[in-house]
């Protein structure tokens, strides 16, 4: 009766735990991929400044 | 007596002069004819010589039409050669760039494929997966916690390289209106062309403003995306 007890909270746990990580993950993954569009989003900038100053040479 | 004596005397000096005369006129026709043949020797010498340096000459004309020709030929053989190396330049440029392109293109459908294999991981974990192996969920949480703080440190040194650059652009477009400024006070260029560069720096000013503020709002978005990072994930308990 207690191994069956002791398996109903180890997989209630082990539940927990998962449902805990995948929220964690979610949220991470969340960030990494605002970060990386915010990234790709100030490269493209910087590429339009640096071929308009390269005009700017010219002068 | 006396007087056939003088007629003999008389007759023998007409003989001796009369020979005189003979031996003196032949000495005169001798020589005449020596002059004549000595005369005669120096003009065939003259010709002769005459004659050699035509041919001479004749030689020299000849050798320069054949050195003519054997120039032309060289010339028209380095032309050849010229033309054939630029040829085989412009081939081997073609071949490049048609390789080039065949790269791109073949960059461009790795890129492609990158971005689908992305979207595909999007929710497993991105690059790193979910699959947690032998760590328990709170250390694999904070393994991959971790590694998005990285991350973020990441940019964040990228965006400061981007403000170095938003800095010199500064520095860059404050130099060409100064150049054009004085350009303008000196007349040295027209104003069409100024008012030209004047558009090209405005453009440039309008782009650098636009980077400051993509770099400004991109920090704040890290920062605040770096605090629910921080939320999140709650320190091992050991």
């Amino acid at each position: 009766m207690s191994i069956i007890l002791i398996g109903i909270v180890s997989c209630r746990d082990t539940k927990k735990e998962q449902e805990e990580l995948d929220k964690t993950l979610d949220t991470i993954e969340a960030v990494e991929q605002e970060i990386d569009e915010t990234v790709e989003e100030v490269e493209k900038k910087a590429e339009e400044v640096e071929s308009a100053l390269k005009e700017l040479d010219s002068l | 007596m006396k007087n056939i004596f003088k007629l003999i005397t008389l007759f023998l000096a007409f003989l001796v002069l009369s020979s005189t005369s003979t031996y003196a006129q032949g000495k005169s026709q001798d020589k005449i004819k020596g002059k004549k043949e000595k005369v005669e020797k120096v003009k065939d010498d003259i010709d002769e010589e005459a004659e050699e340096h035509q041919e001479k000459a004749e030689e020299i004309k000849e050798k320069g039409k054949a050195n003519k020709d054997k120039a032309k030929d060289k010339i028209k053989g380095k032309k050849e050669k010229a033309k054939k190396v630029k040829d085989d330049i412009d081939e081997e440029t073609e071949e490049y760039q048609d390789k080039a392109e065949e790269m791109k293109e073949k960059g461009k459908a790795n890129k492609d494929m990158a971005k689908d294999k992305m979207k595909e991981n999007k929710g497993k974990g991105n690059a790193y997966g979910r699959d947690k192996g032998d760590m328990s969920g709170k250390e694999f949480g904070q393994q991959r916690a971790v590694l998005a703080k990285e991350k973020i440190e990441k940019t964040e040194r990228s965006f400061n390289e981007n403000e170095e650059t938003l800095r010199k652009g500064r520095d860059k477009v404050k130099e060409a209106k100064e150049k054009v400024e004085k350009e303008r006070e000196d007349k040295s260029v027209n104003e069409e062309i100024l008012k030209q560069k004047e558009e090209k720096i405005s453009k440039a000013e309008e782009k650098l403003n636009e980077l400051e503020e993509v770099i400004k709002r991109g920090k704040e978005k890290v920062r605040k995306k770096g605090e629910e990072i921080d939320k999140v994930v709650k320190p091992v308990e050991l």
